[in-house]
């Protein structure tokens, strides 16, 4: 018995071990220092309360420890007139404030914010925290532990930049949608976190093929990781509207890749933000859309949904439903099981952050 | 003698004990412009030291001093400025986080009833307006729209444009209108990205038309139809409202009008353009005629000339004859020998279709070229004049 029960510790400890030691590997890769980020690009959290900030004007992506590694309440934090309050604390008038992205920390439900302090080319990017009771600080950027990557089309002129839509953690990978201020072309970038030297990562170019006949560029909004039948693919709103499906896989070095479109949801539609979410036992994916509000979009039968190569009626492909009473949504992340955090632009032009139930 | 009486008395007894110690009155100072630290001065050394022993840490200054954006009329004022506090033998600074900003009205706040041993004193607090006047500018207008030409194809995929200073970004589409013959808006012709196409200086702006509406078989298209009908004339309006980075609106509405042609799904081709090569022991340019305009900004950096070793000359490049025509000017005379003209594959003509691959590929169609190397080149020989 008391083999077994030694058998059993030395297993835990092992296991505790590891566990200790795959955490350790990830913040591991960063080193203290000041990041140089030259503007307000989008957010993305990876494992530990590691948040991902993407630079366009310097064409870099920084992965920044934020030491924000302890589980929060239940608290959910409501604010309004939020851009002004930043504003305030940055000595700016709200209009001129940029809020270029929000993501929010799954371990604490701290949100963070991207900003433009001034919407010139000089304006100063800064990190904003907003806790579960609502107070709002800076989260300064000196003496954090970060490494930086730099996005590929770097140095190609000074006029030339690639605008980052979105970007996600996904199984390892950072995956970064951009499109380029010239040439029409659309690139998804998955570069391995930790970062490394010589590895900058897989680009591909996305095509959209209309009807199974017409095949184009097509830069994406938007996506979200999600798994279907074990498999991981990324839904990607594309700029020219279908949503479609990419397997994860496909993203290797110098191949082309054609989304598998699952719905056109529609004319005068601009996806702006995903997530996906479970309830009673299926998932959905939440869209925040300038012309359409919030859109609730179930996935049954999302590997099965015919590719749309036909044309066919306004709600082709997946079926979706509005939500009722969720109007300005522009920003929109997982809060907890339960919620999403939105950042709602009201009537007036300010901000409003709230967490909703998940419909 | 009456509680008034005694009060009176004391009050003018503290006041006294207080000009004896030599303070003078307390007021608020700012030290230069933009990047000034804002100081509470006049305070007594026995005042400053009180202060100390408050041991005030981020936060808690703010209820003794702080600095607010004037708040707008019939709103709150909003939370202090970030910033960092310091006592010094002159005073207490406040020093922001960010520089204060030109053309915002702040409010400082000393609130003097807060320092140990001033309460019973009764002072309003100390407050002070500060307002830094932005520089007068030359009003930004638009320099340039690209392309030049006012024959455009019904597919066409951007727009450049250009101003002569840097400018805000955030509301770019809601200034920039696409009017029909009639001088009606068209309807949402132009992608609209909230991270807007900008360059680094702020100085360009690239619109794309609608690609949901261009692409053909999807349904933006379907339901509205192309941005741009062959045989109709239509205008681009960059409207003065468009602000510079200085938040002041353009010197004046820019208009272009054009015309939609024909939609172009040729790709370019560098077998169909015209070379002209200049003399050995000048300096003049190299010449290539395209034989329909081309994309301005890709035209400047996907075109280069190397020379006999492969390397690549260093010179200007000029775009002129609505983008029908590139120069290269090499800083070095030329000499006399065999150079290449290099285009990137990525080079597009208006409708986005590359030498690489036209805009929209149709996959059962054989005839088009899928062109899969990085660059083509064209050969051309600089002459000495004598070998002629």
């Amino acid at each position: 018995m008391r083999m077994k029960m030694r058998v059993i510790f030395a297993a835990l400890a092992g296991v505790a071990l590891l566990a200790g030691s795959v955490e350790a590997k990830q913040t591991d890769s960063l080193k203290s220092g000041t990041p140089d980020i030259k503007s307000a690009g989008p957010l993305a959290f990876g494992p530990e309360g590691i948040l991902f900030v993407g630079d366009p004007e310097g064409a870099m992506l920084f992965a920044i420890d934020t030491g924000d590694r302890t589980a929060g309440g239940t608290e959910r934090p409501k604010v309004e007139g939020l851009d002004e309050k930043i504003a305030s604390l940055l000595g700016i008038e709200a209009k001129d404030l940029r809020i270029v992205d929000m993501a929010v920390n799954p371990i604490s439900g701290n949100a963070y914010l991207s900003v433009a302090r001034g919407k010139g080319p000089d304006a100063k990017p800064v990190l904003v925290r907003v806790d579960r009771a609502g107070k709002i600080t800076e989260f300064p950027v000196k003496d954090v532990k970060f490494a930086g990557a730099t996005l590929p089309n770097a140095a190609e002129g000074k006029k030339r930049q690639d605008a980052i839509t979105h970007m996600a953690y996904v199984k390892g990978n950072v995956v970064v949608a951009g499109l380029s201020n010239e040439e029409f072309a659309s690139k998804l970038r998955s570069i391995p976190f930790p970062f490394t030297e010589g590895d900058k990562g897989a680009a591909v170019e996305i095509f959209h093929g209309s009807h199974g006949k017409l095949e184009t560029a097509s830069p994406v909004r938007t996506f979200v990781p999600f798994d279907i039948n074990g498999e991981a693919n990324l839904l990607c709103a594309y700029t020219c509207t279908p949503l479609v499906r990419i397997p994860i896989k496909q993203l290797e070095p110098g191949k082309k890749v054609k989304g598998t479109t699952i719905a056109e949801l529609g004319n005068r539609n601009r996806p702006l933000d995903m997530i996906v979410y479970e309830k009673g036992g299926k998932d959905y994916i939440l869209m925040a859309n300038s012309a359409r509000g919030v859109m609730k979009i179930p996935t049954d039968g999302i590997d099965k949904v015919e590719p749309i190569t036909k044309h066919v009626g306004d709600k082709a492909g997946l079926k979706y439903e509005t939500v009722e009473g969720l109007k300005g949504v522009e920003h929109l992340d997982r809060f907890d099981k339960d919620h999403a955090l939105v950042l709602i632009r009201t009537e007036g032009g300010n901000y409003n952050l709230e967490a909703i139930e998940l419909p | 003698m009456n509680r008034i009486c005694w009060c009176s008395i004391v009050w003018g007894m503290l006041l006294i004990a207080r000009l004896a110690q030599g303070a003078e009155t307390p007021t608020i100072r700012l030290n230069g412009g933009p990047t000034s630290i804002i100081e509470v001065a006049g305070l007594s050394a026995k005042d400053i030291e009180a202060i100390s022993k408050l041991e005030l840490k981020g936060e808690g200054w703010t209820d003794l001093f702080a600095v607010y954006v004037a708040p707008a009329e019939g709103k709150k004022r909003g939370p202090a400025l970030l910033g960092s506090y310091r006592i010094e033998d002159s005073g207490v600074r406040f020093e922001p986080r960010f520089p204060l900003m030109r053309g915002v009205h702040y409010q400082v706040a000393f609130e003097l009833k807060s320092v140990p041993g001033r309460a019973a004193l009764d002072e309003k607090p100390l407050e002070k307006e500060i307002f830094l006047a932005k520089a007068k500018t030359e009003p930004t207008r638009v320099t340039q729209v690209f392309p030049t030409t006012n024959r455009l194809p019904e597919n066409q995929l951007k727009f450049y444009l250009h101003f002569s200073a840097p400018m805000n970004r955030g509301d770019s589409y809601k200034h920039i209108k696409l009017l029909d013959d009639n001088g009606k808006a068209v309807d949402l012709p132009f992608l609209e990205l909230d991270q807007e196409l900008w360059d680094g200086a702020g100085r360009r702006l690239t619109v794309f038309c609608d690609p949901g509406r261009i692409k053909r078989g999807l349904k933006p298209r379907e339901e509205f139809g192309p941005v741009l009908e062959e045989g109709k004339c239509y205008t681009l309006v960059i409207d003065r409202a468009l602000e510079d980075a200085n938040g002041s609106p353009l010197k004046e509405t820019f208009r272009k009008s054009f015309r939609a042609a024909a939609p172009d799904d040729a790709q370019p081709d560098p077998k169909t353009w015209k070379v002209q090569p200049p003399m050995a022991g000048t300096r003049k340019p190299v010449i290539v005629t395209f034989p329909k305009p081309m994309d301005q900004a890709l035209l400047e950096r996907l075109v280069w000339v190397i020379d006999g070793r492969d390397q690549k000359l260093g010179g200007k490049v000029t775009v002129t004859e609505e983008e029908t025509v590139w120069q290269f000017t090499p800083e070095k005379a030329w000499q006399a020998g065999t150079y290449q003209l290099v285009a990137d594959t990525r080079l597009e003509d208006l409708a986005g279709n590359s030498i690489a691959r036209p805009f929209e590929v149709d996959v059962f169609r054989p005839v088009q070229r899928d062109v899969k190397k990085e660059t083509v080149k064209i050969l051309f020989k600089v002459e000495n004049p004598r070998q002629r």
